[in-house]
């Protein structure tokens, strides 16, 4: 089967068994191996990506579902030269540790900006709800996601 | 055995009825897809996303909400015609089903038919007396959400029918209602739920629905508990003891996360506080 999506900007076309989930598209053929498997669930948020800009997990997505869609992983978002304010955020918060959770939740938090870049300490961890980590726990990341905020408004007012 | 060889994208609801038609038994409709992903392997040859057949509408209209069964749970729980209906326990048990990010992708109708632990829409439904539209090649009917859920939603479906939109009543003056659930975790299943509905009459409680999920297979109303209610004032004692009533009738299985016992106690606390909310919104709601 042919699907057509458009990854992190790039339009890609691919040839997949029809029940190739969307998880193993991005990870298998797309090169994105930022997207990790955990639960393969949906509970766990590991595989979270944006689907037209939506926090989806991408585990229980057939990549037929989202055929003409833009996906967005973490590879879209910033480098290790260029990382994204969130990236940086995260890591000077020490939220990260093993970091196998992280990419889910920067993009869950990069949903959560685009939407509202003022957001409260509530609207985080409604935001991260469902990103299980097991490591640093939970007040770190959304310290990082709050700090992050904060930065981008100053630049946004900076007229960068 | 079947093998799935693609996808169809009906871009509306007659196309969609089309190729259902066409391919009796071959074709399955695919909404959210988070209850079919899994064990797509065991399904059919060919998947009908059903995500890009306008299906998802939510419409406000004078005396009802008309919601698309496509209409995914978060944007039910978010709608702002939801909340100008009135109809709180849809609102709250559309915001409280599984997690954030897989209500983004169930559909209330997708949640409707699989029925599973997370399908906390059900008791919802079932308090706030909904109607469930359905559309085949042979026409539509409506069928009451109490009927829909009895037969377990899937087999009240006939071959190649959709579950096309649900109606819910705009909430009266003097009517209010609320759900709850309890599980482990936000986003465990559920191990019990609960839907209440209820319109004042004078001084005492002129009708009430009382509905459970998460207890055995199939969420049901607690006819002991309305019972108990019907006629009497909404007084904390009444409502105390037609929750009692209702956790003592209520159908319970156990499994790995709950004993009967647990979910029992639960189902009477929970039943109460429904009631409790439910009452305070119709003693409030007076226009």
């Amino acid at each position: 089967m042919r699907v057509e999506l458009t990854i992190n900007g790039v339009p890609r076309v691919f040839e997949v068994p029809p029940e190739t989930r969307l998880i193993d598209l991005l990870r298998e053929q797309a090169g994105c191996r930022s997207v990790k498997r955990g639960c393969e669930s949906g509970d766990c948020g590991a595989c979270t990506v944006l689907v037209d800009g939506r926090p989806l997990a991408s585990c229980l997505l057939l990549a037929g579902q989202v055929a003409g869609r833009r996906i967005t992983t973490v590879e879209g978002l910033g480098t290790p030269d260029r990382p994204h304010p969130l990236m940086t955020a995260l890591v000077e918060a020490g939220a990260v540790q093993c970091g196998f959770c992280i990419p889910g939740m920067i993009l869950s938090a990069k949903a959560l900006l685009d939407e509202n870049p003022n957001p409260t300490a509530q609207d985080v961890r409604e935001a991260l709800d469902g990103h299980l980590c097991r490591c640093t726990g939970y007040v770190k990341p959304i310290e990082a996601v709050l700090e992050a905020a904060a930065r981008m408004r100053v630049a946004g007012e900076g007229g960068r | 055995m079947t093998r799935l060889e693609g996808f169809a994208y009906p871009r509306s609801v007659e196309e969609a009825l089309a190729i259902l038609a066409e391919s009796p038994g071959d074709a399955r409709p695919i909404a959210g897809g988070t209850e079919l992903v899994l064990r797509v392997e065991r399904g059919a040859r060919v998947l009908v996303d059903l995500s890009r057949a306008g299906l998802d509408g939510i419409v406000l209209e004078a005396d009802t909400l008309r919601l698309g069964a496509t209409a995914t749970l978060d944007a039910v729980a978010r709608s702002r015609a939801v909340a100008e209906a009135g109809v709180e326990a849809l609102a709250e048990a559309a915001g409280a089903a599984a997690s954030r990010r897989l209500r983004r992708q169930i559909t209330l109708g997708g949640n409707l038919v699989a029925l599973r632990p997370w399908s906390d829409t059900a008791p919802a439904l079932l308090a706030l007396g909904a109607t469930v539209r359905l559309r085949g090649a042979d026409g539509s009917r409506a069928v009451a959400i109490d009927d829909f859920v009895a037969r377990h939603s899937s087999q009240g479906l006939r071959p190649g029918e959709l579950v096309v939109e649900i109606v819910v009543p705009r909430a009266a003056p003097r009517t209010g209602s609320a759900f709850l659930k309890f599980a482990r975790s936000a986003v465990d299943y559920t191990l019990c739920d609960a839907a209440a509905w209820v319109r004042l009459d004078g001084g005492a409680i002129g009708e009430a629905r009382v509905a459970v999920g998460g207890l055995r297979p199939l969420p049901a109303r607690l006819a002991a508990a309305e019972r108990a209610l019907s006629g009497r004032a909404p007084d904390p004692e009444t409502l105390a003891a037609a929750a009692a009533a209702g956790a003592g009738e209520a159908e319970i299985s156990a499994d790995f996360r709950a004993s009967v016992e647990y979910r029992r106690e639960l189902c009477g606390v929970l039943v109460r506080r429904v009631l409790e909310t439910a009452v305070r919104r119709a003693l409030g709601r007076t226009a």
